[in-house]
């Protein structure tokens, strides 16, 4: 009598267990972040804090509070505060800014700064202002702990969503910017002469679609060479604040998302290698 | 729900409202710039035109005539003393904005702007 053969192939499901594995795996591992770089990520975006504190003072929004100037884009859903909140409001932030600064005390740093940013967009909505309040939430979610052991072995699913944030900016941006035909270069003249730059409409023209490109393939660029997006980013909203000088706090919160993405030995889209026992 | 599955959801939800955003005018999104507008309006009072950026803070990028209604009427309510109030909106548009051109407004006793006879 021949013995049964078992069939080679695994059964339907197990194979899809072993298959939601390595797919939970595979994103597991894209969760995993250096040291180094989620340090230097807490740094830059506690800059971006204290940067949009030190712009909105000098931009005069106080003089907004304290009705000399128009309520600029005030969202109706709080009323607008006297100039002593905004003065508490600065100081939070200011706070929040230097924790993440030091890297100290991010679990209440985090959410505290989650709640203050969202107070500030709703009575001033802005694009920096809406970044910073997801970054913090993110943050805040899961505030990483950068004096632990594991650290680097285990995944940290806010950071995670601080690094999709910076590919979800910069593509709903660019689709944006094709809907509404900014390619034509309309648009950036527009807001060249806002700024007293000269530009001439085939140079806006070129320089728009070059936005669009740029921000389409940075995603990309930081996925596969991590340290040569993160200058690209840079030098991308270097431009954007010597045109625009009050965007500085922007840039440097998606310099600090793009520090994410840079890992010591290879970046995020580098498969791990499993290690194995080579027979004596 | 575990943090991991709340975060991949949190994602999800995150990439479809920003799709939303696109698709649908006047939701907030990733908006940055991308409809500018070269704006030719000129708000004047009693002594002539009124330079709007002074009541503005500065960084306020004015690139599209969202707002400025708005703007005039805040104006007009700070200086009553200074009416009548008209505002002159000769920007160009493109056929698809929903706002047309050129037009003239004037205030009343409330502040609110009207199409001038």
């Amino acid at each position: 009598m021949r013995p049964t053969r078992r069939s080679p192939l695994p059964s339907g499901r197990a194979s899809h267990a072993r298959s939601e594995g390595t797919i939970r795996d595979r994103l597991d591992r894209l969760e995993r972040f250096d040291r180094a770089s989620v340090r230097a990520f807490c740094r830059l975006f506690g800059g971006a804090l204290l940067a949009s504190v030190a712009t909105e003072l000098e931009a005069g929004v106080h003089r907004v509070h304290a009705g000399e100037l128009y309520p600029w884009r005030h969202l109706p859903l709080l009323p607008l505060y006297p100039p002593w909140a905004l003065v508490l409001e600065w100081s939070v932030t200011a706070c929040v800014g230097l924790a993440f600064v030091t890297g100290r005390h991010l679990r209440i740093a985090a959410p505290v700064g989650a709640l203050v940013t969202l107070v500030a967009v709703l009575e001033r909505f802005s694009n920096h202002g809406a970044l910073a309040f997801l970054v913090a939430l993110f943050v805040a979610l899961d505030p990483p702990d950068l004096s632990a052991d594991d650290f680097e072995d285990r995944p940290h699913h806010g950071l995670g969503l601080v690094r999709a944030q910076l590919g979800i900016v910069y593509v709903f941006s660019a689709i944006n910017k094709i809907v509404h035909g900014f390619g034509t270069g309309a648009s950036l003249l527009a807001v060249a002469r806002a700024s007293s730059v000269p530009l001439t409409p085939g140079t806006a023209s070129a320089l728009s679609w070059a936005v669009i490109v740029a921000e389409l393939g940075l995603p990309l660029v930081l996925f596969v060479r991590p340290k040569l997006g993160v200058v690209l980013v840079v030098a991308l909203h270097t431009a954007f604040c010597a045109g625009m000088p009050g965007l500085v706090s922007f840039g440097l919160t998606m310099a600090a998302m793009a520090i994410l993405f840079v890992r010591r030995s290879r970046g995020p889209a580098a498969p791990t290698r499993p290690t194995t026992a080579r027979p004596a | 729900m575990g943090l991991r599955s709340f975060c991949r959801a949190l994602l999800v939800l995150n990439v479809l409202y920003c799709a939303l955003a696109a698709a649908q005018e006047g939701l907030p999104g990733w908006h940055m710039f991308e409809s500018a507008e070269a704006l030719d309006v000129t708000l004047a009072d009693r002594d002539g035109p009124i330079a709007i950026a002074n009541y503005l803070p500065k960084h306020a990028w004015l690139v599209d005539a969202t707002e400025l209604p708005a703007i005039a009427a805040f104006i007009c309510r700070k200086h009553p003393e200074r009416a009548p109030y008209t505002f002159d909106d000769r920007t160009v548009r493109a056929p698809t904005k929903r706002r047309p051109t050129p037009r003239r407004l004037v205030a009343d006793a409330d502040c609110r702007f009207h199409a001038a006879d």
